[in-house]
């Protein structure tokens, strides 16, 4: 299963980052409890075909409980077991807790390194590439192409 | 310090590609070497873009592995540079396994890179490597120790805002040296992999104190809009 993550930005940054994902069919767009997360998440679906609405998870949710790092791996492992089948999938979520957490989490790396201040860019608006299973790829990083081009319509979908 | 791992343009490696077979190949006087293959007419131009899109950034260093298509690469991203570089080969940074490769001659470097301040790599390597290139059965275990090799030696010459531009290959890059660069788990690393594609720039800052930040990886900007005019350079 591939998932993109979008970091949660403006209004302007969000319906770029939808209008580059338009040419991915996307089985789900997921997202937190934050305002910003969820208009993200709609600029996101506005522009997909097959989706009507994004559903908000719960271990996407600000917790208290949970570390950013355990919350990342929670998530990582939600993502996994319940979208299994899926193709598709984008989360929406914070770009601090993508760069200081999720990142690292979905690449596998060390919770020593994690707790060290490792971390992955994280620019709002920004979206990244990964494939998730047993294995964990990213195509890519980080790519705010999207955000910096007058014209968004030159840029080829991923 | 700040590593900008770069992958090579299109070369022409793929022999099933019958239209870049027909590109003319080395410079005239050059030994045909079917697994040491330059780059193509649009690897060049990657590798063009590619320059003026790091042409702001000001290396403290680069480095490139020892294959044509590295030295082609590097050539087209420093020729951008706004100070004289050089360009100082690592045997390490090659690709995994080449059965029957030898390293570009150095006599013919001024043949097949006109123009290019190159350091050749010693025997043994900075890194503390061999000069020669790894057997085509190399394992992803090998891989990593070469990674853990380059790494050290950057950590040794560089540090603070250092910048240091690297040159290599797809299964090196995104397999080991990027892994390794962002300490990632020996679990992960044998498994998982960045992706690279012709040109990607992948850019990891390191701090003194050991911190790993993956500011962005295979970023192919350059590549997408073959104008770089119109980006600004905030993600680099």
């Amino acid at each position: 299963m591939r998932l993109y993550v979008i970091t949660e930005c403006d209004d302007s940054a969000a319906d770029r980052a939808g209008r580059q994902m338009a040419g991915v069919p996307l089985d789900a767009v997921i997202y937190g409890d934050s305002e910003r997360g969820k208009s993200t998440a709609d600029a996101v679906v506005k522009y997909q075909e097959k989706l009507d609405t994004p559903e908000m998870v719960s271990e996407l949710c600000e917790n208290k409980t949970l570390t950013d790092r355990e919350r990342a791996k929670a998530v990582k492992e939600m993502i996994t077991e319940r979208f299994k089948g899926c193709e598709k999938v984008a989360a929406i979520m914070p770009a601090e807790f993508f760069g200081n957490s999720f990142g690292a989490v979905i690449m596998k790396m060390s919770d020593e390194a994690i707790d060290n201040g490792a971390a992955f860019g994280c620019h709002e608006g920004a979206i990244s590439s990964f494939a998730v299973g047993t294995s964990a790829e990213a195509s890519f990083v980080n790519s705010t192409l999207h955000l910096k081009v007058s014209d968004p319509e030159m840029i080829k979908n991923f | 310090m700040y590593v900008y791992v770069v992958r090579h343009g299109q070369s022409r490696g793929w022999p099933s590609d019958t239209e870049l077979q027909k590109e003319p190949f080395h410079p005239a006087g050059a030994k045909y070497e079917p697994i040491d293959p330059s780059l193509t007419r649009l690897g060049h131009r990657q590798a063009d873009l590619c320059g003026k899109f790091l042409a702001d950034i000001d290396f403290d260093a680069a480095f490139s592995g020892p294959l044509h298509r590295h030295i082609d690469t590097a050539k087209g991203i420093l020729q951008h540079q706004k100070t004289h570089k050089k360009l100082e080969i690592l045997s390490d940074l090659t690709e995994m396994g080449l059965e029957g490769c030898d390293i570009i001659p150095e006599e013919i470097y001024d043949v097949l890179f006109p123009g290019l301040d190159i350091l050749p790599c010693s025997d043994p390597s900075p890194t503390g490597g061999p000069k020669v290139l790894p057997q085509w059965d190399e394992k992803y275990s090998t891989l990593r120790v070469r990674a853990k090799r380059v790494v050290d030696y950057l950590r040794k010459r560089f540090s603070g805002s250092d910048r240091v531009l690297v040159v290599s290959s797809a299964l090196f890059g995104g397999a080991a040296l990027i892994p390794v660069l962002l300490e990632l788990t020996e679990e992960g690393n044998m498994v998982d992999f960045f992706d690279f594609q012709n040109t990607g720039i992948t850019m990891v800052e390191i701090t003194d104190d050991g911190k790993r930040i993956l500011h962005c990886a295979n970023d192919g900007s350059h590549l997408i809009l073959g104008d770089c005019e119109e980006l600004s350079r905030i993600t680099l």
